[in-house]
């Protein structure tokens, strides 16, 4: 068994993935902007920070913090989905201080704080109030890293959250698409063909991408999805055919090979009788948790399988070494 | 002794009186007794009346007792009276006037100290308030206080026609029902206070006579009132409670103990702390059932540009409110005190 082998046929499922990952977390991106996923998790945040519910001058105070102009006029429409946490500390600074009270602002934010309920709001800020010791400056600074951290919270609940749709959405795009890992890797390892296009073609992004600017998320999504069309793998609904790998049709031209519904279901007859259905799922579990990795990770491991396999790093390439374009 | 030139007159001493060289030897003695606040100069007026009311009241009253907690004077006054005083009086009619010479002769009665230097001593004085390093509690407050309480003086400087070169003393009256008495007397410079009179004479020598072991005292004494007074355990500072009703910790400084702005830079802090206009009526602290009004020892509630006491970052403008007076009248002079701090020269530390 050639080591080579093993090596290209792991490219070419990574590269696979990563394209399904590109795909995958466009998708999840468009979603979590139609259903406002950041701006509501950012809102659930604050309120759970400022511990809305508890109370009704609790809930008060979220609401005024969060209709402060400092926060609320971050988004023309809608909810902010990101709020400095400056502005939130200012915000809630300015709302505590109660009307028509006299004195210093780090008085007034006392009395403010003061008539808050007991609880864990309170206490916190309190506990802030002691260690600025009369400076305002350094109270803003201390709720500004509260904000902070609990911020960081729920970047991490929000990614786990995301995380979650991925690997939903990375099932779904398998079953949709078709990419079963278990036919994929028999593929590549059978046909040589197959298996030095793939690698040729995983260099090629790699090359391309690996220089390229961020490039726009809908420009990606798009281009991910023509590349993955492109593979001469047996992925999409077709009849137990491979796609003719040449010549490659036009992106425009393929709409995902789902053309025809009775071929599709031909196609799914065909594997129920033949007791592969039980091993295609399989596939697709696989494909799904493996895509879920995301693109990073699926670009990171590509790149790693393509300098093994290359031997050493490529030698970046030198704008002053003349070529031949 | 020789007879002294208020003894053996035909007619009583009293205000008005044109004897000079009577006046001024009794005024001397009652300066030196501690009863006359000052004035030597030989014209019997309403201080010299008032000072000799606060006498017979001792004669008859006095019995040594503290009207604190430091302790007894050494020699009950009333027990020297040997039925010269009937009554509280403001003339001195010859049995009052033997009294009183017979208390200047007699040891037992502590005599205040006066200063043949009187200049030299005070700039002395001063001088080691401001040179004072590692002390209990800021020097510039308390040098805000000693321009208060003092002018800055530990001994009074004579003046043409005034022979005054006694030790400062403020004289406290705060007994209702006696309002003849004097209740406490703080002494030079930071005006040191005992509670007993006279003195015993371990202490002339310790606070009375030495302008920086009065100091000292003074230094410990804020310190006291900054431990206790503000935040608990004797009593909490109502304008604290309003102004900072969170902070439980007292605050001793904005900057760390090894900073050379430790407890020297309050100039700096009443500069930049928000100014306040006070005038009659503005409340004493948010919430306060009371404003600032004229008091019998303050005449004028205004007040302009006053560093606001919310505003520094520690709790000293709160403790030099407790050190003197009560009431409004404690309100006065914290914001006497604020102001003098913007005028003080700045401190070695700042």
């Amino acid at each position: 068994m050639s080591l080579g082998i093993v090596l290209d046929v792991a490219i070419g499922l990574a590269f696979t993935y990563l394209l399904m990952a590109i795909i995958v977390s466009g998708l999840v991106e468009v979603l979590a902007g139609w259903r406002k996923w950041r701006g509501k998790s950012l809102r659930d945040g604050i309120a759970g920070l400022l511990d809305a519910g508890d109370h009704p001058l609790l809930d008060q105070l979220f609401k005024d913090v969060f209709a402060h102009g400092l926060v609320a006029d971050l988004s023309r429409k809608g909810l902010p989905s990101y709020v400095p946490s400056r502005n939130f500390a200012m915000a809630l600074l300015d709302v505590l201080k109660p009307d028509g009270s006299t004195g210093t602002a780090f008085s007034r934010i006392q009395f403010g704080i003061q008539k808050l309920p007991a609880g864990t709001v309170k206490q916190a800020l309190s506990t802030f109030v002691e260690h600025a010791a009369g400076d305002a400056e350094a109270l803003q600074k201390r709720i500004e890293t509260w904000f902070d951290d609990s911020m960081d919270r729920l970047t991490g609940e929000y990614k786990r959250h995301t995380q979650a749709w991925m690997i939903g959405l990375s099932l779904v795009a398998a079953m949709v698409l078709n990419v079963d890992s278990i036919s994929l890797a028999r593929t590549l390892w059978t046909d040589p063909a197959v298996r030095s296009a793939m690698v040729g073609a995983a260099q090629q992004y790699v090359d391309r991408n690996g220089q390229a600017t961020a490039a726009d998320a809908q420009q990606k999504l798009q281009d991910a999805r023509c590349a993955l069309e492109k593979l001469p793998l047996p992925i999409g609904w077709t009849l137990q055919t491979p796609k003719k790998m040449d010549p490659p049709p036009a992106c425009e031209a393929v709409a995902l090979q789902i053309t025809d519904f009775q071929d599709v279901m031909q196609a799914v007859k065909e594997r129920l009788s033949s007791n592969a259905w039980i091993w295609m799922i399989v596939g697709w579990v696989l494909t799904a948790l493996a895509v879920s990795f995301g693109a990073p990770f699926w670009f990171d491991a590509l790149k790693n399988l393509l300098n093994m396999r290359n031997a050493g790093p490529k030698p970046p390439r030198s704008e002053a070494s003349g070529g031949t374009s | 002794m020789a007879p002294r030139p208020y003894q053996g007159l035909g007619a009583p001493l009293a205000q008005g009186s044109g004897n000079s060289a009577a006046v001024k030897a009794l005024q001397h003695d009652l300066r030196a007794l501690g009863y006359l606040r000052q004035g030597i100069d030989g014209a019997f007026g309403g201080g010299t009346a008032t000072a000799l009311r606060a006498l017979t009241w001792d004669l008859l009253h006095n019995n040594g007792a503290s009207t604190g907690n430091d302790g007894p004077a050494p020699v009950a006054m009333s027990s020297l009276n040997r039925g010269a005083v009937a009554q509280v009086t403001d003339s001195v009619d010859p049995g009052l006037a033997n009294c009183i010479a017979d208390l200047m002769a007699n040891d037992s009665v502590t005599k205040l100290p006066s200063s043949d230097d009187a200049v030299a001593a005070n700039k002395t004085a001063m001088e080691a308030l401001r040179a004072m390093l590692g002390t209990k509690a800021p020097p510039p407050f308390m040098a805000a206080m000693v321009r208060q309480e003092s002018s800055g003086l530990h001994f009074r400087v004579p003046t043409p026609g005034d022979d005054d070169n006694y030790v400062v003393v403020g004289l406290d009256r705060n007994d209702d029902a006696a309002p003849d008495a004097i209740t406490s007397r703080g002494y030079g410079l930071g005006q040191y206070t005992i509670f007993h009179h006279p003195p015993r004479p371990d202490e002339v020598t310790d606070f009375v006579l030495d302008p920086v072991r009065n100091v000292g005292k003074a230094f410990g004494e804020l310190r006291q009132k900054f431990d206790k007074w503000v935040a608990g355990s004797v009593d909490v500072a109502d304008d604290r409670t309003s102004e900072h009703p969170l902070l439980t910790n007292l605050r001793l400084c904005r900057f760390a103990p090894d900073d050379k702005r430790f407890l020297h830079d309050c100039k700096n802090c009443a500069a930049e702390a928000h100014k306040l206009e006070i005038e009659r009526g503005t409340p004493c602290y948010p919430g306060a059932s009371f404003g600032y009004q004229p008091t019998q020892y303050y005449l004028s509630a205004v007040y302009q540009g006053v560093p606001d006491r919310a505003d520094f970052l520690c709790d000293w403008p709160y403790a030099a409110r407790r050190y003197n007076g009560s009431g409004i009248n404690s309100f006065h002079y914290q914001t006497r005190i604020l102001l003098n701090l913007l005028i003080e020269p700045p401190f070695a530390g700042s």
